[in-house]
């Protein structure tokens, strides 16, 4: 059973002043004097008072709260685009809500309804296709919206991203350079973005007079998956000599499965990832790996999310931030 | 001492030259701007299209991010404007700017040595100098780059150590 929680009235009690004064406080401790307010700390500590929010949600329609959507949680890449994301909320007095969804554009679409019936005043959201149903809602809600991790997909308002596409085919580019001609490319989830990379790699290969060949799975990438994406490659394809993962994870799998079964990398197959973790920054041999400015792309959709609310227009309704092509000690 | 430095100028001015004989005399890491344009704009400048300055937004936004993920860093960057100089150093109060100043004719014939490089001939040139608003003494320190390329280097260093 809910217990019951101490009110306004239980603290202005403890410490003998009326309920506004405490209210006041709340609001900001600086509108009571400097002895009150140690009293009145003291007193919402050893109550343990929790602030209700609520009446204020209902007289100024505003949450103070911004909805984060991500497709998963699992993926690294999502806690250092939340880190920037914070970096900018958090002191703006804002708080973020976090939901995600694992890959699935029904799962999307409950989530938004959740978020939106909490009231939240703008959302950051991590995929570019969303069902009919998201649209109508997003319009109606009325609250800035932006779309991250892809600049090139047309946004609904506003999208801040990367050229999944183009950082693809640079890094297939980059491999053929470097001599490697039976790459083959390992792709999880099959989401927009991957797919979007897909493309890249198939493209440069063909540009290059080379046959592409993509191993796909609709799994959650791990590091295990990509151990068995080089094993599928090398029974396919024995003479493979390039790996191409549309994450870091798959890439450190099928570099350590590599290095299991006595492949040298980079001497018989040249390995690439997509991100650049810290991991890939520490490993032996050096991932080679798109790195990717994912704490960027974070702050500057909190950033232009405050400037909307703040009601200024969409100054951009696509930004798009470079990628960098990591060599590694992989290729 | 400085710790973070943007170095700034038009394209062939010297910028990387001088920024990386500077972050390897200092310690710090070297970033050339040129490196952080998104794939869209390396398509326009490689057609000859000069920028926008909403092409220009993430470049700088990368670039002051780089002077904000580090405590020491040497950045090369033309920072044709003011608006963009302050894009550079959003946020950050200790920012060294350098401004590698020299003429048309000067850095027009530095321009026809140079191979391998997304600039396109003397129209981008041109653009850029249209462009420029060279920064006041508050905003940047001055080096003529009619010197030699040691002597604006030296006197870099000795402006930033002071």
């Amino acid at each position: 059973m809910k217990k019951k929680r101490p009110t306004l009235q239980d603290v202005a009690d403890q410490v003998g002043i009326t309920k506004m004064t405490v209210s006041r406080y709340l609001k900001n401790p600086d509108l009571v004097s400097s002895p009150l307010q140690t009293r009145i700390r003291e007193a919402l500590d050893t109550l343990g008072y929790i602030p209700n929010r609520a009446p204020d949600i209902l007289s100024n329609a505003k949450s103070h709260s911004i909805g984060v959507l991500f497709p998963s949680l699992t993926n690294q890449v999502f806690s250092e685009v939340l880190r920037g994301i914070e970096s900018v909320f958090e002191p703006a007095g804002y708080q973020t809500m976090l939901a995600h969804y694992g890959y699935s554009q029904e799962a999307e679409e409950a989530r938004i309804i959740t978020l939106l019936s909490y009231n939240v005043d703008g959302l950051i959201i991590s995929e570019s296709t969303h069902t009919e149903r998201v649209r109508k809602m997003l319009d109606v809600a009325g609250i800035p919206v932006i779309e991250i991790m892809d600049s090139v997909s047309p946004p609904i308002e506003q999208a801040i991203g990367i050229d999944n596409e183009a950082a693809a085919y640079a890094m297939t580019q980059l491999m053929i350079k470097k001599g490697r001609q039976k790459i083959v490319y390992f792709a999880a989830r099959m989401d927009m973005r991957t797919l979007l990379k897909i493309r890249g790699y198939e493209r440069a290969m063909e540009d290059h007079g080379l046959t592409p060949l993509c191993l796909k799975n609709n799994e959650a990438s791990s590091f295990t998956l990509g151990g068995q994406f080089l094993h599928q490659a090398l029974e396919q394809q024995p003479d493979t000599d390039g790996i191409f993962c549309t994450n870091d994870d798959l890439a450190i799998g099928a570099l350590y499965a590599c290095q299991k079964a006595g492949i040298s990398i980079p001497q018989q197959i040249g390995i690439a990832g997509f991100h650049g973790h810290n991991i890939s920054r520490a490993m032996v041999p050096l991932l080679a790996t798109v790195i990717t400015p994912r704490e960027e792309i974070g702050r500057l959709a909190a950033e232009q999310l405050l400037s909307r609310l703040k009601g200024e227009p969409v100054s951009q309704r696509v930004i798009e931030l470079p990628f960098q092509l990591e060599v590694g000690e992989s290729l | 001492m400085g710790k973070k430095i943007v170095v700034l100028g038009v394209s062939g001015s010297g910028k990387s030259l001088i920024g990386k004989r500077l972050a390897d005399a200092l310690g710090y890491p070297f970033f050339d701007g040129d490196d952080y344009h998104n794939s869209s704009n390396i398509e326009k400048m490689s057609k000859g299209i000069p920028l926008s300055d909403q092409d220009r937004f993430g470049w700088l936004y990368t670039l002051n991010a780089l002077l904000k993920n580090h405590e020491c860093a040497v950045v090369a960057c033309s920072g044709l404007k003011p608006e963009y100089r302050d894009m550079l150093k959003k946020d950050l109060d200790d920012v060294t700017m350098l401004y590698l100043k020299g003429d048309f004719d000067t850095i027009w014939q530095r321009h026809q040595k140079r191979n391998g490089h997304y600039f396109k001939g003397q129209d981008m040139l041109k653009s850029q100098f249209a462009t420029l608003i060279e920064p006041t003494q508050s905003e940047a320190f001055s080096l003529d780059i009619s010197q030699d390329a040691d002597a604006v280097f030296q006197q870099a260093l000795a402006y930033i150590k002071q």
